[in-house]
């Protein structure tokens, strides 16, 4: 290294002396200047000017980390006792920033809180006035959720501040004693309070800057007051500053990183704060300085629904869009979140709105543009991939090919493989009309997949073995079992609603196996196992009823049911399934009821299960998430009332009841799917049988029927390939059909029937081994013969016949012996030789 | 103050040994920077300087006979003495649990404050380059540091982290070290200049 030559040995220990004093009042809190020496001493300012700076610079090394092994401020071995007119009585709490004393002001005889800073926190040059500053604004506020300032003091280089003296605990050490967090209620309620500080200070332009339980006091009557205002900055905020000060940066922004802060800035600090009160236990933990601006970053927090499932989804909602990560999406204002906050305590509506798996997951690649990369899943194939599919597969198989080499590296690997595949799991099943703000509600309530298309399924299952892999990678983490079995779940959904009813029941069966094979070995807890158990095995019975094997799916039901009844301490979603069980065993499907006579017992045993699950569901108030399965369910039970009473008042009365539950709910949520498919039913359930006589009733089925097909209308087109809103338009238009026939009205009966069975030829083009589809076809092309007859067209009659037989000859012989298919065969052979016997 | 300081060593000297506490209080923030800077990083973790501080106050009541009957420089180079054996006592026993390997590399020589001063100047310097303040630390910078220590004498070392991180002055500095005022104030200010382009660099990173 080159030194240079003009300074000799005397210069050295003369500027040493000098340096030396420099130094020493630099330690003792002053702060002098090089200049100053170097205007002193004009013959060594030369040497003054090169080393002073150095000798600064050691000094700032020294004092960085002075701090106690928790973090904490400390007086760096000095022992205090009096400040100018104060007297220390003893010491209340240690911040990042300061030691808070209780002390006695001598000359007013009256007790105070004295924030004393340690010495190294003042160290640079600006840093002191900043302090000053600031403290002087704090002091000219006034709130009754802010701990009063009355100013500032110096004594010996020791600088301090004066605060009223607030008897009670810090919210932190409240959180920390507590055996159980507190409740949802008083958590809301203290962060409005410290929202509505935080606005006044807002409004007087003051940030607070370090917003964190410890710095939350909740006085002897449980009021909750804000201290510390504005300090942060003179060192937190610092980048040059030291870490002794910077204190805890688990309740920063993350923009704060970035050295940004402002109002929004505030506001995650009381999102983190109030997540902390609710969890008991703070949002980042036992990370690193390295890895909690990362942590940070990407919000890897546990969700305060795994934490806390018994706090309310609206206050959920409200926490996750305080601390969101991007200020975006964070309330833009203290008063915001204080209002929010406000409607919730008084149980109105809240504005903020749930964000979707999918919109997460939207967000974590937006801020992760590289981990998004390395997964395979950038942003633009991931919107690509709900309406091309091609674009989709290609992606899926990316991810496939990048997790296998994921799978080679450490256990958090498996966590951005989970997440990536979670988000696969969520486009493809989540359709492209959510993209935008809308609340689709959490995924595990959407009974009703929408988009359900041949290349989600192709997706979905191609995820199923990299869920196998990472199973077998991390056999001991219950988040891979219940995260794989939630995916088959929306898979079987969708191939259900594909029409692909045989590879749902095995995707079903697969996942029950896995379940039981995994889940102890994972850990899972036994309520978490239950759950997903029931819900498999209801979905089992659905498919099954659709494919209208009654004893299998009574057998699935029936299991939903004693895995439900066993579960010691049934939460909403145990108890919804459970009701969806109860109620389905209690309804049997309209071609059973042709098909089967009920013996007495079983009708008995029918009636029992309904009474259970109308029993569950009349003192049920349910949350918003719930609602809509609850009122489909309560719909569904004045259904089955209806078609079970004798009287025909009881039955209109009864339906009317189910049309009204439905169409209330749709009022409120008129983009859920399900509430309005369910509508469509129900108003489509009219009995040609048994319910028409007279004209007037011809007329009012009519009516009805005509307001499903328009409520169907939005369904069918923006869901062009699902099967089940197709099979539903079929039976409409049938209907419609024959009440045109009854009315004499044969070419409007023709024209309906000709769509109706176009419809139900591309179901049966879609799938092809569809026993339902073929027998509907052949029931539909029997109508048609009967309008043929009635018009004497006999060759397009004996047409439509064999082309309903050829249907019924279509179908797999081991299927053939299906009740539902010797009914219908049965009922177009009678047609038929009805033709030959007049 | 300083007189009176004076007076209290010189009456403590002469036996009287009821000022000792004023005493250590007075020298009490030194022995602080001392024991800040000398505690290895596991036992940091585990125990603050305020705790060892009161552990030194202890020893050095019991054994301040010592002090008045021996020959010492002074009460406050006595008092570091003290430290020193403290210090070894608190890592023994906070790293009796420890495995060998991480004894080894953390346990400052028995009853010594020299040793391991190459090794904890070059924690202070890291660690203050990795604290959250210093937004982006290249990993050559940590590097060049301990390169650039390493390239010091031991004697230079000591120094630098007495002056500084032990808060000697220029004439403790020399007393501990056995050399003139003069000689260690020129190695003080040379190793300085030898440090310049780290501390350039930490100072704007």
């Amino acid at each position: 290294m080159q030194l240079p030559d003009a300074i000799d040995d005397d210069t050295y220990s003369s500027v040493d002396v000098l340096a030396s004093d420099f130094v020493a009042r630099y330690r003792n809190g002053e702060r002098p200047t090089v200049e100053e020496y170097a205007n002193r001493h004009p013959d060594w300012s030369e040497p003054i000017r090169r080393i002073f700076p150095l000798v600064l610079s050691v000094e700032k090394v020294k004092v960085d980390q002075q701090s106690g092994s928790d973090g904490r401020a400390t007086l760096a071995g000095r022992t205090l006792e009096r400040l100018g007119d104060f007297r220390l009585v003893r010491e209340i709490g240690r911040g990042g920033m300061g030691i808070v004393y209780e002390a006695e002001q001598e000359s007013l005889g009256r007790s105070v809180a004295i924030k004393v800073l340690p010495k190294q926190s003042l160290l640079e040059e600006d840093a002191l006035q900043r302090f000053q500053h600031e403290a002087s604004t704090a002091a000219a506020m006034h709130h009754s959720n802010i701990v009063p300032i009355f100013g500032i003091g110096q004594c010996d280089g020791t600088h301090y501040l004066v605060m009223q003296l607030v008897r009670g605990v810090s919210l932190e050490k409240q959180i920390a004693a507590e055996e159980s967090p507190l409740d949802g209620r008083t958590a809301a309620r203290t962060a409005a309070e410290i929202a509505d500080g935080l606005a006044y200070a807002h409004a007087n332009g003051v940030l607070h800057r370090d917003v964190k339980p410890a710095n939350i006091l909740i006085d002897g009557e449980g009021l909750a007051q804000l201290t510390d205002f504005g300090l942060a900055r003179n060192t937190q905020d610092d980048p040059t500053m030291t870490q002794t000060l910077s204190g805890s940066p688990r309740y920063m922004a993350p923009e704060r990183f970035q050295g940004r802060s402002n109002e929004q800035c505030d506001v995650y600090g009381l999102g983190v704060t109030l997540y902390e009160m609710l969890a008991g236990s703070p949002a980042f933990e036992n990370l690193t300085p390295q890895q909690l601006p990362e942590a940070i970053k990407h919000q890897l927090v546990k969700p305060l629904k795994s934490v806390r499932p018994d706090v309310s989804t609206d206050l959920q909602t409200i926490v996750a869009k305080a601390m969101s990560p991007d200020p975006v999406h964070r309330y833009q204002s203290a008063s915001d979140l204080r209002d929010d906050l406000h409607r919730f305590l008084s149980d109105e509506p809240i504005l903020a709105r749930r964000t979707t798996a999918f919109q997460r997951f939207v967000r974590w690649c937006r801020r992760n543009p590289k981990l998004a990369g390395v997964s395979g899943i950038a942003i633009a194939s991931m919107l690509a991939a709900t309406t091309a599919s091609s674009v989709g597969f290609a992606m899926t198989s990316a991810a496939n090919e990048r997790t296998t080499d994921a799978l080679t590296q450490a256990e958090q690997t498996v966590d951005l493989a989970l997440r990536s595949l979670d988000g696969v799991v969520d486009v493809v099943s989540v359709p492209a009309s959510a993209m935008g703000d809308m609340d689709m509600g959490e995924l595990d309530a959407t009974q009703f997949l929408l988009n359900p298309s041949p290349h989600a399924a192709r997706v979905l299952e191609s995820i199923q073995p990299l869920y196998e892999r990472l199973a077998n990678q991390s056999p001991t983490r219950p988040d891979i079992v219940e995260q794989m079995t939630q995916a088959s779940l929306r898979l079987a959904q969708i191939q259900q609603q594909l029409g692909r009813t045989d590879i749902a029941i095995k995707t079903l069966k697969e996942s029950v196996a896995l379940l039981e094979r995994r889940g102890d070995l994972a850990g899972l807890p036994i309520g978490e196992k239950q759950l997903l158990l029931v819900r498999l095995h209801n979905e089992l019975g659905k498919v099954y009823a659709s494919e209208l094997e009654y004893e299998k799916s009574d057998e699935a039901y029936g299991m939903a049911i004693e895995v439900g009844e066993a579960v010691s301490d049934p939460d909403e979603r145990v108890t919804l399934q459970l009701a969806n069980a109860y109620v389905s065993l209690g309804d049997p499907p309209a071609q059973r009821r042709r098909h089967q006579i009920d013996s007495p017992v079983s009708s008995r045993i029918q009636r029992d299960r309904l009474a259970a699950g109308k029993a569950i569901l009349d003192e049920w108030n349910p949350s918003t998430q719930d609602a809509g399965e609850v009122a489909v369910l309560r719909a569904r039970i004045h259904l089955i009332e209806s078609r079970r009473a004798k009287r025909p008042v009881v039955r209109r009365s009864e339906l009317l009841s189910a049309i009204e539950i439905l169409q209330e709910r749709l009022a409120q949520t008129p983009d859920d799917s399900r509430i309005r498919f369910a509508l469509v039913e129900t108003l489509a359930s009219v009995n040609l049988r048994r319910q028409i006589g007279s004209q007037r009733s011809i007329q009012e089925a009519q009516e009805r029927l005509h307001h499903a097909l328009r409520e169907l209308r939005p369904l069918r087109s923006s869901n062009p390939e699902t099967a089940l809103f197709a099979v539903s338009e079929v039976h409409i238009l049938h209907k419609l059909s024959n009440l045109a026939r009854m009315q004499g009205n044969d070419s409007i009966s023709l024209e309906r029937l000709e769509k109706a069975i176009s419809i139900q030829s591309s179901l049966i083009d879609a799938s092809p081994n569809s026993m339902p589809h073929r027998c509907w076809r052949a029931l539909l092309y029997r109508s048609l013969a009967e309008v043929h007859r009635r018009e004497h067209h006999t060759e397009l009659e004996r047409e439509a016949i064999a082309t309903a037989l050829a249907d019924l000859d279509a179908i797999d012989s081991e299927l053939a012996s299906h009740p539902f298919v010797v009914q219908t065969r049965q009922a177009i052979e009678e047609f038929a030789s009805e033709e030959k016997s007049p | 103050m300083n007189t009176s300081v004076g007076d209290i060593e010189q009456q403590l000297k002469q036996g009287d040994l009821s000022l000792f506490a004023d005493a250590f209080s007075y020298h009490r923030p030194r022995l602080w920077q001392i024991v800040h800077f000398r505690l290895s990083d596991q036992v940091r973790a585990r125990v603050d300087a305020d705790d060892v501080l009161q552990e030194v106050y202890l020893d050095a009541e019991k054994r301040l006979t010592h002090y008045v009957e021996g020959d010492f420089p002074s009460l406050f180079l006595w008092l570091r003495l003290v430290t020193g054996q403290t210090l070894s006592r608190v890592h023994r026993r906070h790293l009796a649990t420890e495995s060998r390997s991480a004894r080894r590399e953390s346990s400052p020589r028995e009853g010594t404050l020299g040793g391991d001063t190459s090794l904890c100047l070059s924690r202070r310097f890291v660690a203050h380059l990795t604290s959250p303040s210093q937004v982006a630390v290249k990993g050559e910078l940590i590097a060049e540091i301990q390169r650039a220590l390493q390239g010091m004498s031991e004697i230079d070392r000591e120094v630098v982290a007495l002056r500084h991180f032990e808060e000697l002055t220029n004439s403790e500095v020399a007393t501990e070290l056995g050399i003139t005022s003069k000689a260690a104030s020129i190695r003080y200010v040379r190793a300085l200049e030898r440090l310049r382009s780290v501390l350039e660099k930490i100072e704007t990173p």
